[in-house]
């Protein structure tokens, strides 16, 4: 029995170890900070976090617990802070699934409704398809589906990034795929690999996972420059079309947070980003480090919000009754 | 490939005591986290990633391991004592684990619990180093339809392995199911039964539903004779550890219990729930006596644990072989790897065979240090049964609330899991019961994104639910579940009908 008090106190440790009672400081920050993840531990967004959330704490000396409130294509975790105090002690980590969520009517409220902090890191997507597909390059890919439209299989998530990526791709291409629902990128290699689906949008690493197997093959990527682990595959961009997708995980606060600890949050993100440690460990994720500060921060955003609301409403993505 | 090579490198970088005591730390918080209902593997797991990012990458990748295994297993501590299921994968464990510890027997149902758990997840674990590639290629082919048809099938076999009448099980299940279609549409995200509720916009936690329906009718009803205590029983070794005779002759049971998990555990999606109510339903079926089971056989606690266990062996072959996790652990660990430089894939195993093996030792050793903690831990454990019901439901109740919160650290987790208690308590009432409840609502919801996305790549078409074997052999075999029972009983009462007729 006394074994058992243990293990239950041990336990109450465990679960309340994170946190700590706050101390009556005055300075900024002066207690534990809750790092709002909207997705589930374990995927890209979740990982970088958890390596930011470390360096984070060395930067602003308290800890940085990072949580992860999972649902509704990340609405409800963003929503759990849209409502938060402003006092800096709970932020949100999120991606441009914070924007299409508006867009297709996920959510009632978009990046403006928050405090946007800074922009974070920045993860990319190749388009990949299996190693005995018919396509060698991407032109005979588009050339393909182009001649039959709605007759290739693309594997999205519906309403979510991957999604705007494909209707971005449509867009630019003159192309019409068809879309088979999937989740995350697990998924869809799976149902790649199964010949459930032609053609998918996970990130790179895939791709060096299967390069001596051979049985995935990237046409393209999605970013601006070509990759220094995929030195073969062009851009998009290189190929003709006007299209740049990435994940760009970035910090927000609740409305109306002080101007103070925006720039206390930036200057320690800037260190942060700078730090050759932080860069070995992103590049272990495949992502690099993307920051800007708030400013270019938020013109980045207004650009980007653009850019989707037009794939949204090209590619035929009705906005749902809002809740 | 040089196994035992390879074998021989894995153990040099497992075996010093920095790892063993580290995997023994690990297991050691896995089952504190499994015994507490609500709290899960997977939540342990996500806490400890970044403690892994100091440490060698065996050492990491043993603590994930050991908190993941302790996990798995913890549950069935808590579904036996209480009838309060740790997991979802202990809840065919309550069945027959419950019975057996208020006969008096507590000690001998944990000591079959531990041993089934621990030789189901030693098999998957064989299967995972020796046949990996292979079957993983297999498992790759299985169409959205096919699992779906799975999966159906799993929720067909609750309904017949619960007590009690069969319409009420089948209506418990088709209910969990309805609760399990509030939140957004897994295709189109749009909001379904949410009623303007904006927390209602994500569905209800499993965790909450889970405990609430199990975990507080139980307490309640516990509340109605607050003095009660099991009946005098002493734990000792000598009847916790099952004789050899005894497994000997459920070899076979156990072997069959074992494969189901691992095959289960490769199919993404499914997970340990199922693994181990199909394990429970092959037993009862192939049993001499099956109108014993639910009164505390042995075989009815074999059967789950060694499945629900054998699932982590079988979730592991898809990601060291394709670098696909099958499931949220496995999707942990898989990012425990990346960060360690290493590139689960095809490759792995010749690239990094070291580590593979090394994993593979790991989870070994995880579940050897399982068994020996469990077993020490049985004795101290089983008192709990002495203790009078007024001091134990207290902490039990505020456990579970800490469960539900820890889930989302939302307050509504909350509140859901108070309605669905006393909603679990009104509805056992009337003779439904729960497991079939919680079945339906944990899956219902992958049963449908498997048949709404097998409809999006079919476009449209529900033919090939039809047409594709793997899918008919379980269609079919959920049909012959159903109509059986409904099929005998009918006889029965014709024959009682005439019997009354002619005498």
């Amino acid at each position: 029995m006394r074994m058992l008090t243990g293990f239950l106190t041990l336990l109450f440790c465990m679960v309340f170890g994170l946190a700590g009672p706050a101390s009556a400081a005055d300075a900024y920050p002066s207690k534990p900070i809750k790092l709002v993840v909207p997705y589930g531990a374990g995927n890209a967004t979740d990982a970088a976090a958890r390596l930011l959330a470390k360096f984070l704490e060395q930067e602003l000396k308290t800890g940085v617990a990072v949580v992860n409130v999972v649902g509704a294509a990340g609405t409800i975790g963003s929503t759990q802070v849209l409502k938060a105090k402003p006092d800096g002690y709970t932020l949100l980590w999120n991606h441009l699934s914070l924007l299409t969520a508006y867009h297709t009517g996920a959510s009632r409220f978009t990046w403006d409704s928050l405090t946007p902090i800074c922009n974070g890191v920045r993860f990319y997507k190749a388009l990949v398809v299996r190693g005995d597909a018919p396509w060698n390059n991407l032109k005979e890919f588009i050339a393909e589906a182009q001649k039959k439209p709605d007759a290739i299989n693309w594997g999205v998530n519906i309403g979510a990034g991957l999604h705007f990526e494909a209707l971005g791709f449509e867009t630019m291409t003159d192309t019409k795929f068809h879309y088979v629902a999937g989740e995350g990128e697990a998924d869809q290699i799976n149902a790649l690999l199964g010949g459930r689906i032609d053609v998918c949008t996970p990130s790179p690493q895939i791709v060096n996972q299967y390069k001596e197997d051979g049985r995935i093959r990237a046409l393209a990527t999605s970013t601006e420059k070509r990759l220094p682990s995929l030195p073969d595959v062009p851009t998009y961009q290189e190929e003709g079309i006007d299209l740049t997708f990435v994940y760009e995980p970035s910090l927000y606060g609740p409305p109306g947070l002080p101007a103070a600890i925006v720039a206390t949050l930036n200057a320690a993100m800037a260190k942060i980003m700078k730090n050759p440690e932080f860069i070995e460990g992103l590049a272990k994720l495949a992502m690099d480090p993307a920051y800007m500060d708030q400013e270019t921060f938020k013109k980045h955003l207004l650009k980007l919000d653009a850019d989707l609301y037009m794939f949204a409403r090209q590619g035929g993505l009705i906005p749902r009754q809002k809740i | 490939m040089d196994i035992l090579g390879n074998i021989a490198s894995g153990l040099d970088l497992i075996c010093n005591l920095k790892i063993l005591s580290i995997v023994i730390l690990g297991t050691t918080l896995g089952i504190m986290v499994g015994v507490i209902p609500g709290l899960t593997a997977t939540m342990a797991v996500a806490l400890a990633i970044p403690m892994t990012f100091s440490m060698e990458t065996m050492s990491g990748l043993a603590l994930l391991i050991s908190i993941y295994v302790g996990g798995m297993t913890g549950g069935l501590i808590s579904a036996m004592l209480l009838n309060i299921p740790g997991t979802p994968g202990n809840i065919a464990t309550t069945f027959d684990g419950y019975p057996m510890s208020m006969r008096g027997e507590p000690g001998r149902a944990l000591g079959y619990g531990i041993t089934a758990s621990f030789l189901g997840g030693g098999f998957s674990y064989l299967c995972l180093l020796f046949l990996a590639p292979a079957i993983a290629n297999l498992a790759l082919k299985l169409n959205y339809f096919s699992i779906f048809s799975i999966i159906m099938c799993a929720m067909v076999m609750i309904a017949d392995s619960s007590q009690g009448s069969m319409f009420k099980a089948l209506a418990a299940g088709c209910i969990g199911m309805l609760a399990g279609l509030v939140g957004q549409d897994p295709i189109d995200a749009s909001y379904r039964l949410t009623f303007d509720v904006y927390h209602l916009s994500a569905g209800f936690t499993e965790a909450s539903v889970l405990i609430g329906v199990f975990a507080i009718p139980q307490l309640l009803s516990d509340m109605k004779n607050v003095d009660l205590r099991c009946p005098h029983f002493t734990v000792t070794y000598r009847n916790i550890i099952p004789k050899l005779v005894e497994l000997r002759e459920s070899a076979g049971l156990l072997l069959r219990s074992a494969l189901i998990g691992t095959g289960i555990g490769i199919i993404p999606g499914v997970g340990a729930s199922s693994s181990a109510i199909v394990a429970y339903n092959q037993a009862k079926a192939t049993a001499k006596t099956p109108e014993k089971f639910g009164t505390g056989v042995k075989e009815g606690i074999l059967a789950p644990e060694a499945a629900n266990n054998a699932v982590s062996g079988g979730a592991m072959i898809p990601l060291l072989t394709l670098g696909i996790p099958g499931c949220p652990v496995a999707a942990l660990l898989l990012s425990g790897l990346i960060i360690k430089d290493l590139q689960p894939g095809p490759a792995l195993f010749s690239n990094n065979a070291d580590i593979v093996y090394g994993f593979f030792l790991a989870f070994m050793l995880a579940n050897l240090s399982m068994f020996f903690l469990m077993l020490a831990f049985i004795k101290p454990f089983a008192q709990v049964l002495k203790l009078p019901r007024y001091l134990l439901i207290p902490p039990i109740l505020a456990f579970c609330t800490i469960g539900a919160f820890m889930s989302n650290n939302t307050m509504v987790d909350v509140w859901v899991l108070v309605g669905f208690g006393i909603f679990g308590f009104v509805l056992e009432k009337f003779g439904y019961p729960m497991a079939p409840f919680v079945l339906g609502f944990i899956l219902g919801p992958p049963a449908e994104l498997q048949l709404r996305r097998g409809l999006t790549y079919s476009r449209g078409d529900i033919t090939l639910l039809f047409t594709d074997p793997v899918s008919v052999v379980f269609l079919i075999l959920s049909l012959v579940i159903l109509v059986l029972p409904l099929w005998q009983q009918m006889k029965l009462s014709r024959r009682m009908a005439s019997d009354a007729h002619t005498s």
